[in-house]
This record gives structure tokens, sequence and C-alpha cells, in this order.
């Protein structure tokens, strides 16, 4: 009976292990291919579908990844013509955020394209942003409900937002807090599992119940962030 | 048993030393610390430039603000404190612009070239 019981719990963390592992190799392979592609230009244009008199607020950063101050070039091109160029020194490790705020001309659902161009010692970039993504005659039937979504809730849904929020800009990282205090529940949870079965403890029986729920709305939370960091990350 | 059990332990260090080490040595753009913010804003009658200088350095640092806005010439200079932030706003009214050409230029004490320059194309509208 004790046999069947400890193999069953041994095939249990033979199982806890092998996610975890998943896990560890997951992450790593992501965090190998996000250093490799590193791109040190990002650039954001709200609203998705802009409608004619609306502003329209591009937003750009130019950051320096490398250990010595950087200069860096730039060009920004709305709808083919130049907006702003300029030079910039970023000093290492750190960014420069540009934002240019016009009222749009263009009538809504026609494309409005946003072109920047980088250079500097470190190589070119350019990132290219069209709004809305898509020709207009491709999605003339979600222009009415994208452009009633986005401005109901474009401060919502705006990098801005999720970045102050919970991305690392914030002064508290969300997400490191989370996985940290998952990490230690499910650590005490591993380690009060023999003295919870073997001696009944009430306390710790207790305890174990109300963290196993903790644990799992975490979890929840956590799966929820992940989601959203990489769609961000994919959309940028 | 016991063994897999702190297996089991030290894996859930090694995720939780990965997601640390995402965190803080993944080079996110939006991670970066903005030492710099500008703006250009298209207002009702005029446009906006407001400029932020962060000084992130341990002393005190002076700086001169130059605003071309069609050939004329504006000059400003502050002295930003370490940890402090200095908000520079230039206003610029459609009756100044001719060309609409507005070169903006930020020079460090000490820095013989602008350690910030922008050419900005307001008459594109």
């Amino acid at each position: 009976m004790m046999d069947t019981m400890r193999a069953s719990q041994n095939k249990g963390l033979i199982l806890k292990i092998a996610v975890v592992w998943l896990s560890i190799f997951l992450l790593g392979g992501f965090l190998i291919a996000a250093r490799s592609s590193a791109n040190p230009i990002t650039m954001s244009v709200i609203p998705e579908v802009p409608k004619a008199g609306e502003p329209v607020v591009a937003t750009f950063k130019i950051a320096n990844l490398t250990d010595a101050p950087l200069t860096t070039h730039y060009q920004l091109y709305i709808n083919g013509r130049l907006a702003e160029s300029g030079i910039t020194t970023v000093t290492p490790q750190a960014s420069t955020k540009y934002q240019y705020a016009y009222r749009n001309s263009l009538e809504r659902g026609e494309q409005a394209n946003f072109l920047l161009k980088t250079s500097s010692s470190e190589g070119n970039y350019d990132k290219i942003v069209s709004l809305p993504a898509y020709p207009s005659q491709l999605m003339s039937s979600f222009v009415s409900f994208a452009a009633f979504s986005t401005s109901v809730m474009s401060a919502m849904l705006s990098m801005e937002y999720f970045n102050t929020t919970f991305g690392i800009t914030s002064q508290i990282n969300t997400g490191v807090i989370v996985v940290l205090v998952l990490i230690a529940l499910l650590i005490f949870l591993e380690l009060t599992q023999s003295i919870a079965v073997d001696r009944v403890g009430a306390i710790i029986s207790k305890y174990r119940a109300g963290f196993s729920i903790l644990t799992t709305i975490l979890f929840i939370i956590f799966i929820g962030m992940v989601f959203t960091k990489v769609a961000m990350l994919l959309s940028t | 048993m016991l063994r897999l059990r702190l297996i089991f332990i030290l894996s859930l260090i090694v995720l939780a030393g990965l997601f640390v080490s995402i965190v803080y040595f993944l080079p996110l753009r939006e991670g970066y610390t903005e030492t710099k913010r500008v703006h250009i804003i298209e207002a009702e009658n005029e446009w906006i430039l407001q400029y932020d200088i962060i000084n992130r350095e341990g002393g005190d640092i002076k700086y001169t603000i130059v605003v071309t806005v069609d050939g004329m010439v504006y000059t400003d200079s502050t002295v930003v404190k370490p940890g402090k932030t200095y908000t520079y706003i230039h206003h610029i009214y459609p009756q100044q612009l001719q060309e609409g050409k507005v070169d903006f230029a930020l020079y460090q004490e000490g820095k013989t070239e602008p350690i910030e320059q922008a050419t900005f194309h307001l008459a594109h509208n």
C-alpha cells in the first residue's frame, strides 16, 4: 500500500520536474531568440483607424543597446513626406523617446504610412507602420467596429498603458513579484506535502488549502500577463 | 523520493532565476531608461514643441537650447539637478511659419557638438 502511494508520488514528482524543465527550455529559447533579434528602434501609432480631423500620435524610441554613448541619425516619414529628422546621442543602455502628434487629414479607411529610418555605427534599421494595417477594401466591413473599439479602448490597450502598469518601466515589476511569490508557494506546498500526509498537521493543512487556491489564482494571472506581453512584443 | 523532491525544488529555483534574468538582461527596447523625450504636437492654432531633459548623471548639468523657426533663432539655457527633469516648451504659431522648418538643438556644457538635434517639417499638412 505504502509502496504504491510512494510510486504514485514519485511519478507525480517526475512529471512536475519534466514540466518545470520544459518551461526552462522554452524560456531559455525565447531569451536566446530575443537577444539575437534585438532591434534598437520601436514605433507605435494610435489610433489604429484614424478619422479625419482626429489627432494621430506616432511614438518612436531609439535605444542604445551598447555600453558606450551612441550617435544615431534618424528620419521619420509620414505618407512619404519627411516630417522629422535629427541626430541624437543616446547614453549607454538608455533610450530617447519621440512623439509626433498631428491632425489627420485622411478620410477614415485611407491608409497612412509611417516610416522610421535610423543609422548609426551599430547599423541601419527601419520600421514601417501602416494604419489601418490592411488595405481599406480588405477591412471595409470591420472599419466601423475597429474605429469604435480603438476610440473607446485606445487608452486601455496602448503599449503605454501596459508598460506603465505591468511593464519593466514601472517602479515595481508586477510580473517578477507574481513569479517569485508563485515559486515560493510551490516550494512551500512541496516541502509541506509529507508533513501534511504523515502527521496530519491541521494548521499546515489549512495553510496548504489556502495557498493552493492562491497559487491557482496567481498562475492564471501570470499566464494572462505572459500572453499579453507576447502579443505586445509581436505587435511592435 | 527525497532526492526527487530536492531536484524539483532546485528546478523551481532555476526557473525563478531564468525569469529574473529575462526581466533584467533581455534587451527589451521599451525597458530602457529614457534620458530624453521630444514631443511635437499640433494643437488648434499652434504647434507645441516639448522637450524633457532628464539628468541621470551625478552632478548639475547646464544645457543650452536653441530653436530656429524658419531662420528666427530663440535661445534658452537651464541647469538640471541630478535626478530631476526639466521640461522645455516652445509654442510655434502658423504666422511664424513660412517654409515650416523648425530646428531644435540641445547643447550640454563642455561639449561643442549638440547632444540632440532635430528638424521638424511642419508645413506638410
